[in-house]
């Protein structure tokens, strides 16, 4: 009873309009006052919630992702792809899903990734006669990969609120994500098939094909770096992401040498710095708040109640996630990717370990059903980048997506019936 | 006088988001150096993981009035802004005061915790045994600032010197 009347007030407060750090943050502190515990657990939930050398990768790979941005890498990546893949039958929407998936090995976040790529790709495609809902739900879909293909903050944060590997995690999320991606693309194939309307572009000659791929290596090496660092076990998440911040400025001063400029751009690294300090702080307010809330939550004994309801009404594995799933669906529709994951992890939590659920692959399934809430209208973080970087109006672009989240779903259910497509990177070999 | 008071809040939380964007370039280099001790030079150190740490809880904590006053906070819009202007008005001055509310709250303990440490002479359990109110201590600023930044936007709402805007989030 008293989950559903907490659950009803943070509903209401987020409805209001509250933000989702205070709505958790508020009605934690409120739980604490009401239950006449100490509120000097809210300064401390403040400070432990930041304190903590794991988050630390959050704003580092922000940083690394904003500083590769500013220097023009998101051009050069679609140009790279698109030479090679271009003129195929759907060879721009093809270009352009390799584009995101690339992308999400240098970016943590779906919005980065589906901004980045739709700044290139939305004229280009529009330009050769695909329809507005197919270029845009095609990018709101391309850009969730950024949070399944390591690196990814949803799975940084995942980890820290579990307590789980973080390298885990990001092996876990590598082939789904590939997988992913790889659907995406048979779509548009099939697409195109059935459908003459665009002209495709012109086969690109190997000039070309060497000068586009050689910019965008640079780009690909960092990518390489950080995922071989992390599966090697020779960094930590916190340090690859370091790793990665240097080497992008590196590969950022070295492209613009060649483009004649001067390579170091003070503007340029303060602006990146400045855009990727107000999504860390947005985003770990949230965290800290959550933390509270979690706390306020587990003293009023929530996630135990969860766990004895699911466990004498649900008995086996597949009905708990076929359940899960249906109320994250719901949920997605109104939350965003962030709040979802700390409302509802902790919540849950101990119900898997009853159900005999991997933690790890149980992350890696949260996420793409994240990545479904992150395309599924009124509240879709991606839907609204796409109508402000394509200025497109939002029944467009929600028209696009219904074909990808059938895919999304579809992944869902791939994995549900083939747990080591997560679990055969991080523990199979 | 209003007037002023209320810019040199603006001003300070612009200036201390400065600061916090400064910050977070010292936790890359610190992290970086890290790497380098270890890898490079063949000296790992002991003092980076919890100096980034400390760099990390005041940068965030520098940065909050920022993000509250540029309105990037992320909030669900999806029902208020059906609303009509007037009851807009009267929502986001709702909003700013759970902030205002949460931020007293976190003020308030957050300077007893300082405190408490200081008189203790609390100290980190690692090997740079650096003092814990140090730690503690971004936690009442940074809430003082953004408290101030929402006493200074529900002010400016009720008297009608700001119109209600509608969030600009990103993640």
């Amino acid at each position: 009873m008293t989950a559903v009347i907490v659950l009803a007030v943070l509903m209401a407060l987020l409805l209001l309009g509250v933000p989702i750090a205070f709505a958790l943050g508020g009605l934690g502190l409120a739980m604490l006052a009401f239950a006449d515990i100490s509120l000097v657990m809210v300064p401390q939930g403040l400070l432990s919630g930041v304190d903590n050398f794991v988050l630390l990768a959050v704003p580092l790979f922000l940083l690394m992702s904003t500083v590769l941005l500013k220097g023009g890498v998101g051009q050069d990546l679609f140009a790279a792809v698109q030479s090679w893949v271009g003129h195929w039958p759907g060879g721009l929407a093809i270009a352009t899903v390799i584009s995101c998936a690339l992308f999400s090995a240098i970016s943590g976040s779906s919005v980065a990734t589906a901004a980045t790529i739709a700044v290139v790709a939305v004229p280009e495609m529009l330009r050769r006669g695909y329809p507005p809902p197919f270029v845009y739900g095609l990018i709101a879909a391309g850009g969730t990969l950024g949070i399944l293909i390591p690196p990814s903050i949803p799975l940084i944060v995942y980890g820290v609120v579990t307590e789980e590997s973080i390298p885990s995690l990001f092996l876990a999320g590598v082939i789904p994500g590939l997988l992913l991606a790889g659907g995406f693309i048979l779509f548009a194939l099939l697409y195109a098939r059935f459908s003459d309307r665009f002209t495709p572009v012109a086969k690109a000659s190997w000039a070309e094909r060497r000068r586009a791929s050689l910019r965008a290596l640079p780009t690909l090496f960092i990518a390489a770096t950080i995922f071989a660092g992390i599966y090697s076990g020779a960094f930590t998440p916190t340090e690859s992401a370091g790793v990665g911040l240097a080497l992008a400025v590196v590969v950022v001063m070295g492209l613009r040498w060649i483009d004649g400029q001067p390579p170091i751009s003070l503007k340029l690294y303060w602006e990146a710095a400045e855009e990727a300090t107000r999504t860390t702080v947005t985003i770990l307010l949230i965290v800290v708040c959550a933390k509270i809330f979690g706390k306020a939550v587990t003293l009023y004994l929530i996630p135990q109640d969860v766990a004895m309801a699911i466990t004498t009404h649900v008995t086996d594995a597949g009905t708990f996630i076929l359940v899960v799933s249906v109320v994250l669906l719901i949920l997605g529709f109104f939350l965003e990717a962030l709040s979802m994951l700390l409302i509802v992890v902790p919540v849950l939590f101990p119900s898997l370990r009853a159900m005999g659920i991997d933690p790890i692959w149980f992350g890696i399934y949260f996420m793409i059903l994240i990545e479904c809430a992150l395309i599924t209208p009124p509240v879709g973080l991606n839907l609204f980048v796409l109508q402000a970087v394509a200025k497109a109006k939002l029944g467009e672009v929600v028209k696009g997506v219904w074909p990808f989240i059938a895919i999304m779903l579809g992944m869902v259910v791939l994995l549900t019936f083939f747990p080591q497509l997560a679990l055969f990177l991080p523990f199979g070999l | 006088m209003l007037r002023a008071g209320l810019a040199a809040i603006d001003a300070t939380a612009r200036w201390s988001g400065r600061l916090a964007v400064l910050l977070f370039w010292v936790i890359g280099v610190i992290v970086v150096w890290e790497v380098a001790a270890r890898y490079l030079f063949n000296a790992p150190t002991i003092w980076t993981e919890e100096t980034a740490r400390l760099v990390m809880v005041w940068g965030v904590y520098a940065a909050a009035a920022l993000v509250l006053q540029e309105r990037r906070l992320i909030a669900i819009d999806a029902v208020v802004r059906w609303l009509p202007p007037g009851l807009q008005r009267v929502q986001e001055i709702f909003v700013l005061l759970v902030i205002l509310g949460f931020s007293t709250v976190a003020v308030i303990w957050g300077i007893g915790i300082v405190q408490e440490s200081l008189a203790v002479g609390r100290a980190s359990a690692t090997m740079l045994r650096l003092p814990q109110w140090v730690f503690e201590l971004p936690v009442p600023i940074g809430f003082t600032l953004l408290g101030l930044q929402a006493l200074a936007r529900v002010i400016r709402l009720s008297l009608g010197w700001e119109a209600p805007a509608r969030s600009e989030s990103a993640l």
